[in-house]
């Protein structure tokens, strides 16, 4: 027997090895993925508070509704708030259900092209949200909230209230494409620093940047076992 | 299993994840400078410590696998010289020590002459031994055991010399 063969015992063992710890490493992955599931599930859920907020604005609408009923000055900006409120709504859920639908079983490729679309998709609805709700809803809001709980009238509190109120969402109107198109300009070199990357994962959500955390994880875990 | 605590730094998670892919190296040295399960745990302990400390001045200008070869087996050569020293857990692992040991240790009649040749050889052959097993040719392992290339190939004449006397002894 000479070193040459023992050399092809060992490779014979190595080759055993490797392949034992490619399974214990599967066995690890599958284990990180199952403890990381569940706190994404934690971090992205409405909680019992959100919830209630939720509701509690869905039910104060609706009696607003009620009540307003005939009067259209004030019933349709109470209207366009719910049906607003609604589709956040409904936009919060169906996100979280997407991040709960990825597979973090399959290719980190994979996975990461998926929580990179929700992550923009997130992005996306909230730029919406806030460029709508903080140029172009506060009008009704501030219409419903002074004529539902304080009893004023802003239609008419004042002569100059109507023109206020017009040039306001006329401005808004404008205002929205410009700052849509400052967002598209500035995002990219926002994403870039880490300060930006830090405001962008608040915005997008905790749970979605657990699962990107974990997306990375995975990646650099199969880097390395490879 | 050698400890099992969550990592606590993202500097930790890293080297974890690094060390993941090291595993089968580590044990492979520990197996060619340990006789007893217990001192290859020791061991890859020694190993672990010594590459979490000098992870952070891993510049990357050797390949990981390289840079984890030349580190473990330094310390393989300094664990024998100082055996009795034990280094207590400073990191979470988990190096799956039990199933490394188990599907690597055989126990057929080549294990055995492996086995019986590993431990007539001191520090430096063993590590010449492993390096040729591994596939590394004379003037990579002169490199990574800072020798020359002309010494290794004596050392490896001697090796076979070697072997082929325990063989003769044994028939």
């Amino acid at each position: 027997m000479e070193l040459d063969d023992l050399k092809a015992e060992w490779r014979a063992r190595d080759a055993v090895l490797a392949r034992e710890l490619k399974q214990q490493s599967a066995m690890m992955r599958d284990g990180l993925v199952e403890r990381r599931l569940e706190r994404i599930r934690r971090r992205g859920a409405m909680g019992p508070f959100g919830l209630a907020v939720h509701i509690a604005f869905l039910a104060g609408f609706g009696l607003y509704l009620a009540d307003n009923w005939g009067r259209w000055e004030f019933f349709a900006p109470g209207l366009l708030l719910m049906i607003w409120t609604i589709v956040m709504g409904a936009l919060t859920i169906g996100e979280q259900q997407q991040l709960r639908a990825v597979d973090f079983g399959a290719p980190v490729l994979e996975i990461q092209q998926k929580l990179a679309r929700l992550g923009a998709a997130r992005a996306r609805a909230f730029q919406w949200a806030f460029l709508t709700g903080q140029i172009l809803w506060w009008i009704p809001f501030f219409v419903v909230v002074m004529w539902g709980v304080f009893d004023v009238d802003l239609y008419r509190a004042s002569d100059f209230m109507p023109r206020f109120m017009a040039i306001n969402i006329g401005v808004g109107l404008v205002l929205v494409p410009v700052l849509l198109w400052v967002a598209h300009l500035v995002g990219p070199r926002l994403a870039a620093s880490a300060t930006g990357r830090s405001v962008l994962d608040s915005v997008m959500g905790r749970d979605l940047a657990e699962a990107r955390a974990l997306a990375q994880r995975l990646a650099r875990f199969e880097a390395e076992a490879a | 299993m050698i400890a099992l605590t969550p990592p606590k730094t993202s500097a930790e998670r890293r080297f974890l994840d690094f060390l993941e892919g090291q595993r089968g190296t580590l044990y492979k040295v520990a197996y060619i400078y340990c006789r007893d399960a217990e001192e290859r745990r020791d061991l890859l302990q020694d190993m672990v410590v010594q590459l979490w400390r000098s992870f952070d001045g891993f510049d990357g200008r050797a390949a990981p696998a390289t840079w984890t070869w030349r580190v473990a087996v330094n310390v393989a050569i300094s664990h024998r010289r100082r055996h009795g020293r034990r280094i207590k857990d400073a990191l979470p692992l988990d190096l799956a020590f039990d199933v490394a040991d188990q599907s690597f240790a055989g126990d057929s009649d080549a294990s055995r002459r492996l086995r019986a040749l590993v431990d007539t050889l001191d520090e430096m052959n063993r590590a010449l031994v492993l390096l040729h097993f591994e596939g590394f040719d004379h003037a990579e392992i002169a490199g990574l055991l800072g020798t020359t290339a002309g010494a290794v190939a004596t050392r490896f004449n001697r090796i076979k010399t070697k072997l082929r006397e325990q063989l003769a002894n044994e028939e």
